[in-house]
């Protein structure tokens, strides 16, 4: 066999062998398409996605799959690939609620997100244990979305989420 | 063993191929055609001094030579071609490990065996079939311990195993036929493209002789009920 020729072989038998990996991996050529395989893995969705948001080299997705709103978080790995960073954080909605929410710590990232079902709610405000304040006053329809490095801070918690109206009195309140 | 001078005829030649790790190759062919040529010729009655200079000489000029093996063993392709081969070499590797990995459950203990037969109060194979997304869990067998505790074994196959989640872990409500509700659960598992595991409900009821599973969960559904046919063995 010339060299040319085993030349084509070996890269015919690297491509098929780095598709076998990159499934393997759980390795996608864009975030979407790692969105979509980890709900299908988890069972869960699929959601209509109402927001990305780009930290680095993370993309947070904010979707919605019937009563729940869920948040993935996946990231750039090996350059040209996207990875799950973790597991969608789902939370089921109740409309009898002026906020719903969940919050949860993949190091270093910590994030809250949730569903808005009261109009009035004009600024949603979270409290961390190390006292930092994060809030967002400006939401992606009906779902907000706050994120907070921890890398930078050190380990973190939840502390307490609160809503305000537009006059800044509370309108939903919780604490962990 | 060559004479110099078929040595430095040889050596002339290699000095024109850059590809260095063919001149191995190259140098061996020429030694047998040299020595093809002095056993020629000396066949024919020359001396072996003659008959080694009439072989140099049949094979050419070194430069017109050199200059054409180069040609022919490209540089670029040659590095091209050990550069795949290495890449092609590890990334097997790394396929061979998967799946030793992945089939490592045919090497690791059953799962079955990790309870003492004198333990097991009932055990019975089963064909339970629960499909949820793209994933087909099979529920091969059930055994009741003396302790209480029901184990459910089950297989799965699924290829995106790392990174997209996809562990089943939760299996749903579990009650039995006389009403009662378990929320405690543990399990253990060989993980891979097959993966073999098992669900263990603990303090299972004497009294009850099948055990629900109710899976309702972002609108994925599903119940089953396996039989559990103790009888008196279980008093």
């Amino acid at each position: 066999m010339s060299r040319s020729k085993k030349l084509i072989r070996n890269i015919f038998i690297i491509i098929l062998l780095s598709l076998f990996l990159i499934a393997w991996l759980g390795l996608s050529f864009t975030p979407l398409s790692v969105y979509k395989k980890v709900e299908r893995g988890n069972h869960f969705g699929p959601s209509q996605i109402v927001h990305i948001e780009d930290y680095k080299n993370n993309k947070f997705i904010l979707g919605r799959y019937d009563r729940w709103v869920s948040c993935s978080n996946v990231r750039r790995a090996l350059l040209f690939f996207w990875a799950a960073e973790s597991v969608p954080i789902t939370i089921e909605n109740d409309n009898n609620k002026a906020l719903c929410y969940t919050w949860s710590n993949y190091n270093p990232m910590f994030k809250v997100h949730g569903v808005i079902n009261d109009e009035k709610i004009k600024k949603v405000e979270v409290t961390l244990s190390n006292g930092d304040i994060i809030s967002q006053t400006e939401f992606y329809d009906d779902l907000f979305l706050l994120i907070y490095d921890t890398k930078i801070k050190g380990d973190i918690y939840f502390d307490s989420i609160r809503a305000y109206d537009g006059e800044s009195n509370i309108v939903f309140e919780s604490e962990y | 063993m060559l004479s110099p001078n078929s040595e430095i005829f040889i050596k002339e030649v290699l000095s024109y191929v850059k590809f260095t790790f063919d001149r191995k190759d190259i140098r061996k062919e020429f030694e047998a055609h040299i020595s093809d040529k002095i056993e020629y010729y000396t066949d024919m009655g020359y001396e072996l001094e003659e008959a080694e200079q009439r072989s140099i000489q049949d094979m050419g000029d070194t430069k017109e030579i050199g200059t054409e093996l180069n040609k022919q063993h490209n540089p670029v392709l040659g590095w091209l071609w050990r550069i795949t081969n290495a890449i092609a070499i590890l990334l097997f590797m790394l396929f061979c490990y998967i799946i030793f990995v992945s089939l490592g459950l045919f090497f690791s203990s059953d799962l079955l065996e990790t309870v003492k037969n004198s333990e097991i109060v009932y055990q019975r194979d089963i064909d339970k079939r629960i499909m949820i997304d793209d994933v087909e869990i099979r529920l091969t067998n059930v055994m009741l311990e003396e302790n209480g505790d029901l184990n459910i074994f089950y297989r799965y196959y699924t290829f995106n195993r790392w990174g997209n989640g996809g562990s089943f872990g939760y299996l749903g409500t579990i009650t039995d036929d006389q009403g009662n509700n378990y929320t405690s659960l543990s399990g253990a598992s060989h993980e891979g493209i097959i993966t073999e595991g098992v669900w263990t409900i603990t303090d299972f009821s004497k009294d009850a002789n099948t055990v629900i599973l109710t899976y309702d969960r972002y609108n994925r559904k599903y119940q089953l009920e396996i039989p559990i046919e103790v009888g008196g063995a279980y008093e």
